[in-house]
């Protein structure tokens, strides 16, 4: 097994774990980010590195309940703060065969409109630590178009597996067009977020991406974030020269025929935008 | 004068016959040649006007054989119409007949006379394509039969008879003996006795078979994207009930070692129709799909099913690659080598 396959079994390992602490919250948790998009639609013929090792989760603050304070649950099941002024970042130490260490974070992220502090970073959910998770822009749709999904380890000797409940493939969209938007410019974009929309893309049929889609759309919590988030995909990934295109083809890189993913991204978000009408 | 001339000079009149208008009457040639003409024929319109045609019969016709033959017209001073009569004449020895004011008539229907007194003019078109093309000698593998032919000779661990050759390949005897001829010359078929095939160097006939009829000669190409990638179009190559084959670098990894392969390549009956029924987009830059309309429909002969999906015959494969852009010629070695090592798993 290769270190960065070692990595990826590491990474859902330490998911379960984190699930499993929260395991009285764990109907207010929604699974989003790159592990929910591989669970979703796998690699869809992108052979690149298809997720990081963070574990993303999306929390509704609707359904989450006071007791226990998600804080000491992590902290009773070994999670720390990734520093003290960190909102929302919880890791775990790991070692990997190779006796080094391995720091996994998980990030508990509450979508904006529904997040009960009104402030820039803190959600201050009632009853938890103010810094336990943070609010999020464009990850309403989570709370929306999710469905519950078999979430089992990557390694046969651990039989775990949880039945819990992973964003869609419209909700995701959303969030990877707010967040590739969100860090255009600031050093911190990651390339991979728009070789992601294009595996999402790639891997739902279009009437159903449309069908979810047009939820987020009618759902006063996701109609927000779902409206900006089809300008953004249009201005990203409808032209050639769109910032998302150029994100994929370098995510993409050698592995993959730059003119062949520009025409994917276009074909695939025209025909949804022509969908969505 | 040969005797072959005076049964084209007569076949050629009777072709005339039956495009006259109603009440001409062509006589039956005089074959002597007089005024320097091979032969003549009186024309009797219906009001019995009259006038004599001189013939030049060729047995072949090429364009550059027409300038000498307008020569020999001059040279004749035959002061009526001139028709050259051939077994078949090209549409660019018919220009160039055109142009230089001859009549002509072949046996396939191309036939263009015109004379003044009586006033007659006929114009038909014929054969676009030499009907017996095959009845020259074979000097190459280019075109479907010979192709159809090599297939066979490849696939088959004991090299069959000329009969039996001409009938797995529903290919008239004649011709096949006349590519054996070639192939022994060329030294790429091993013959004993009364012409037996003894043995096929099978890896120099595949490999000079593709230099001399490459992908692009064998068939219609046309490209396309596959948007959501190959594996969803393979995916649907599943569920197709059309006939196909996958070629290329798709169809060999699945035999010898080879990187993923990021273009499929398809042979189909009908691109348009195909592509429409695989949800494929036309695309010029940033093509996956590559489908391909055969000349011949021995490309699906030997196909075989994996995993729900067909795909050509190891022989056919390796031919494609040889001649197909980037990877393609170093792939195709690949798989040569491979059923060099594993002849008894695709040679029958």
């Amino acid at each position: 097994m290769s270190e960065l396959d070692e990595l990826y079994v590491m990474a859902r390992r330490v998911l379960l774990d984190a699930l499993d602490a929260l395991g009285p919250h764990r109907d207010a948790i929604v699974l989003v980010g790159a592990q929910a998009v591989y669970l979703r639609v796998g690699e869809a013929d992108l052979a690149v590195a298809p997720f990081t090792t963070d574990g993303d989760l999306a929390i509704d603050p609707a359904v989450l309940a006071e007791i226990p304070p998600l804080e000491q649950a992590l902290m009773d099941a070994g999670f720390f703060p990734k520093t003290k002024d960190s909102v929302g970042v919880w890791i775990a130490k790991r070692t990997t065969n190779q006796q080094a260490d391995a720091e996994v974070a998980i990030d508990l992220l509450v979508p904006a409109s529904v997040s009960p502090g009104a402030g820039r970073r803190a959600a201050r959910l009632p009853g938890h630590d103010t810094r336990a998770a943070r609010i999020v822009s464009g990850l309403d749709g989570a709370i929306v178009d999710a469905d519950v999904m078999k979430l089992a380890a990557l390694d046969a000797g651990d039989p775990r597996s949880f039945d819990i409940r992973v964003a869609g493939p419209a909700a995701l969209l959303v969030a990877k067009a707010h967040k590739i938007n969100d860090r255009q410019g600031t050093g911190r974009q990651s390339d991979k977020d728009a070789l992601d929309v294009l595996r999402l893309l790639r891997g739902t049929e279009t009437d159903d991406l449309a069908a979810r889609y047009a939820k987020l759309l009618a759902d006063k919590r996701s109609e927000e974030a779902a409206k900006t988030g089809r300008s953004l995909l249009e201005a990203q990934f409808a032209q050639r020269t769109g910032v998302g295109v150029e994100m994929a083809i370098r995510s993409a890189g050698a592995l993959a025929d730059a003119d062949e993913i520009a025409a994917s991204c276009q074909v695939l978000l025209g025909d949804l935008l022509l969908a969505l009408m | 004068m040969h005797i072959s001339d005076n049964t084209l000079v007569r076949e050629g009149l009777r072709e005339l016959r039956r495009r006259l208008p109603t009440g001409w009457i062509v006589g039956e040639p005089t074959l002597e040649a007089i005024s320097g003409v091979d032969a003549t024929a009186g024309l009797v319109a219906p009001d019995q006007r009259a006038c004599t045609l001189g013939l030049e019969v060729r047995a072949r016709l090429d364009p550059k054989g027409v300038r000498p033959l307008l020569d020999v017209a001059a040279r004749s001073r035959w002061p009526g119409p001139l028709v050259v009569i051939a077994r078949y004449l090209s549409e660019s020895t018919r220009a160039r007949l055109r142009e230089g004011d001859l009549g002509y008539l072949d046996l396939t229907g191309n036939v263009r006379i015109v004379v003044r007194e009586p006033g007659l003019y006929i114009e038909a078109q014929g054969a676009a394509e030499d009907p017996d093309r095959e009845e020259r000698p074979a000097r190459s593998l280019r075109g479907a039969k010979a192709g159809r032919l090599v297939r066979v000779l490849l696939d088959r661990k004991e090299p069959p008879g000329v009969r039996e050759l001409a009938s797995l390949t529903k290919i008239d005897a004649g011709y096949v003996s006349r590519v054996l001829t070639f192939l022994d010359s060329e030294a790429l078929v091993t013959r004993v006795g009364h012409g037996r095939m003894q043995s096929v160097d099978w890896p120099a006939l595949l490999r000079r078979w593709a230099q001399e009829a490459p992908l692009e000669s064998r068939g219609v190409q046309r490209t396309y994207l596959e948007p959501r990638g190959l594996s969803s179009f393979m995916a649907r190559l599943t569920k197709s009930d059309e006939r196909y084959a996958v070629t290329g670098s798709l169809a060999a990894a699945a035999l010898a070692p080879a990187a993923p392969a990021r273009f499929a390549t398809v042979w189909v009956r009908d691109a348009a129709t195909a592509a429409t029924r695989l949800s494929l987009r036309p695309a010029e830059s940033g093509a996956n799909v590559l489908l391909l309309e055969p000349n011949d429909e021995g490309v699906f002969e030997g196909a075989t099913q994996r995993d729900g999906v067909w795909y050509t015959a190891p022989s056919q494969c390796a031919a494609d690659l040889l001649t197909s852009p980037g990877r393609g010629p170093a792939e195709g070695e690949e798989l040569i080598r491979w059923m060099q090592t594993n002849e008894e798993a695709w040679r029958r």
